[in-house]
């Protein structure tokens, strides 16, 4: 296990030093996206009216690339060596294909987590946003991450069995956007435990009392968080699994 | 010892509403130091069969063992397999030779310092030294088929499926390729290729398996369905193009024609006194000459592979019925 994981981390820093040019690029990317978007939207209203919302925005959005990244990675994985024949190879491993695809998300995520760091320097250095870090940051990290990766393994069964889902994934770039933005724990407790089973809503909610208001959280909301990051990522695994076996049984492992 | 069975398997395929039976009640075993050779026509469900055995794609019906374990429902027993799989582009493009092997070794649970001795003993042998720096996106096709040999005999499988495995490869990395897959086997392990080259599956085989329509059509040691046909086909070389009722008769006749301007071939299987009936259908065509011919497997797979040709009734395992039935059933036809 140990072994495939260090085989798996030295693959993805290769893969990572020989893509070194698209991820500086993506970093710059993201963040003038984020830039034209804040601003473009200021210039039009006229006024300045996120002032008072800038370091929330800055944190959601910061959350969000990140599980653009996750999201994306297990689905593209899955469809790009299904292309190239190299999801054959994989599954010709005694470790099974759930288990290689895990171990390549941890080993990617370290990639990520510095990614995602340098997007939210950018960030904070450009709009003089400052944050409230703590170490209660760490609980809803790991929450969104294991939701993140439930909700990527998800799709990757989708992709497995269907090949083609981009423009679903991208249609739910935008739900997600939504989902993390949207502070549920003003609209009353109702709303707020409604919305709570939908996935990364916890982790989001815990981002924005950690980091912009720096309130240590409660045990109840702590539970919460790592509930539904656990169930969301048991359930992503359950589906991938199931998308194995029925893709051997159909005989679809590669593109047909 | 027997490293390969398999029993009984068979697999459909549903898309759009239509189904196919790309494999009926296939039995197939591969014993240590075997090679065996699965020929047949493109569609036959050679490949089909080869997954199912590594469980790629699962049986509907049928069991397979490999060393004792079954890989369609314990993923442990893949340690003892390895495959080169059709498409030879099973390879990451953006690592390199030796990174690729490392890799794959490490997926097949070898250690990092194993793995990497492992792929510079097989860069070495495949005559790809130099080019183990280089990523395979910058390799022919040739390499990153001997590369994707490579994978598959890193961590010393006991059972090795090659679907295709010369395809693309120049003559001298064919006849090496050969020579490892023969050393392979010498071994004391187990072989199992599939090839269009039938020369290829002469010169390596111990066994060879014929598939049609998914069904084993033939199963029997090489040498001996060479023997079994070789005292019973003439060559007859003949003048003349021939008319619409000759070829009509000569298609109901176990033969195969190569028809030429100058001078034709007719390939006759069967027995000797059935030569008259063929001799007969040539009238008035001059003939050149008559000879016995040493059979070889291409002649004998198109025989026994053309069209109209009896299909088996179901699964059988063992030898073909004689020859002499299975001509008299074509003389008759
Ligand atoms: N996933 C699939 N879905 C539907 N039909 C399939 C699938 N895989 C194979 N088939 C069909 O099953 C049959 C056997 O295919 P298979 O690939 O096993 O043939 P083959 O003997 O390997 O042929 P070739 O010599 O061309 O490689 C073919 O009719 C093929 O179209
Ligand atoms: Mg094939």
């Amino acid at each position: 296990m140990l072994r495939l994981f260090a085989a798996e981390f030295r693959r993805s820093a290769l893969l990572m030093r020989r893509y070194l040019g698209n991820t500086v690029g993506g970093i710059i990317g993201i963040t003038l996206v984020f830039l034209a978007l804040f601003y473009g939207a200021q210039f039009i209203s006229g006024v300045n009216r996120f002032g008072d919302r800038l370091d929330t925005l800055v944190v959601g959005y910061t959350l969000w690339t990140l599980i653009l990244f996750v999201l994306a990675e297990v689905s593209s994985d899955a469809q790009q060596e299904a292309q190239s024949g190299t999801l054959e190879q994989v599954c010709l491993s005694p470790f099974g294909l759930t288990r290689i695809f895990v171990l390549r998300g941890l080993a990617n995520m370290l990639w990520m987590l510095c990614t995602n760091a340098a997007v939210l320097g950018l960030l904070l250095l450009i709009t003089g946003v400052s944050l409230q870090v703590s170490a209660w940051v760490i609980v809803p990290v790991i929450g969104a991450l294991l939701s993140a990766y439930g909700l990527a393994f998800l799709f990757g069964s989708l992709a497995l069995s269907a090949k083609k889902i981009q423009q679903l994934l991208n249609l739910v770039n935008f739900a997600l956007l939504f989902l993390l933005m949207t502070p549920f724990e003003t609209m009353g407790p109702v709303v707020r435990a409604v919305t709570s089973v939908l996935p990364l809503v916890p982790s989001a909610e815990g981002l924005r009392l950690t980091l912009v208001q720096g309130q240590p959280l409660e045990p109840l909301q702590v539970m919460v968080m790592l509930l539904s990051g656990a169930v969301w990522f048991g359930l992503g695994l359950l589906a991938f699994r199931g998308a194995d076996r029925s893709v051997r049984q159909r005989g679809v492992l590669n593109s047909y | 010892m027997e490293i390969l069975s398999a029993t009984q398997l068979s697999k459909q395929f549903r898309s759009r509403g239509q189904t196919v039976e790309a494999v009926r009640d296939v039995s197939l075993r591969c014993a240590s130091g075997e090679v065996v050779a699965f020929l047949g026509a493109n569609g036959a469900g050679k490949t089909t069969t080869l997954k199912m055995l590594t469980g790629l794609i699962r049986p509907d019906r049928g069991e397979v063992s490999v060393c004792g374990g079954d890989p369609n429902r314990d993923a442990r027993v893949l340690r003892h397999i390895g495959a080169v799989l059709e498409g030879n582009r099973n390879l990451y493009w953006k690592l390199t030779a030796q990174e690729n092997l490392e890799y794959f070794g490490a997926l097949r649970g070898m250690g990092r310092l194993e793995a990497s001795r492992a792929a510079i003993l097989w860069l070495g042998r495949l005559d790809l030294e130099g080019k183990r720096h280089t990523l395979v996106h910058k390799l022919s096709r040739g390499m990153q088929q001997k590369l994707a040999f490579a994978i598959s005999v890193l961590h010393r499988p006991r059972l090795l499926l090659l679907d295709e495995p010369t395809l693309g490869l120049d003559v001298e990395a064919t006849t090496a390729l050969k020579g490892y897959v023969a050393e392979w086997a010498a071994e004391g392990n187990a072989v199992l290729l599939t090839t269009h080259q039938l020369d290829v599956a002469q010169e390596l085989s111990s066994r060879v398996v014929i598939m049609r329509q998914g069904a084993i059509l033939a199963e029997q040691s090489t040498a001996e369905l060479i023997r079994q046909y070789s005292g019973q086909s003439y060559t007859v070389r003949f003048q003349g193009t021939l008319a619409e009722p000759q070829v009509a008769l000569l298609a109901g006749l176990p033969v195969r024609l190569e028809l030429r301007d100058d001078e034709s071939l007719l390939l006759y299987f069967g027995a000797p006194d059935g030569l008259y009936a063929v001799l007969e259908a040539l009238r008035p065509q001059p003939l050149i000459s008559i000879e016995p011919t040493l059979a070889d497997l291409s002649d004998i797979f198109v025989y026994l592979n053309r069209d109209g040709a009896p299909l088996p009734p179901a699964a059988r395992y063992g030898p073909l019925p004689t020859s002499p039935v299975l001509n008299q059933e074509a003389l008759h036809a």
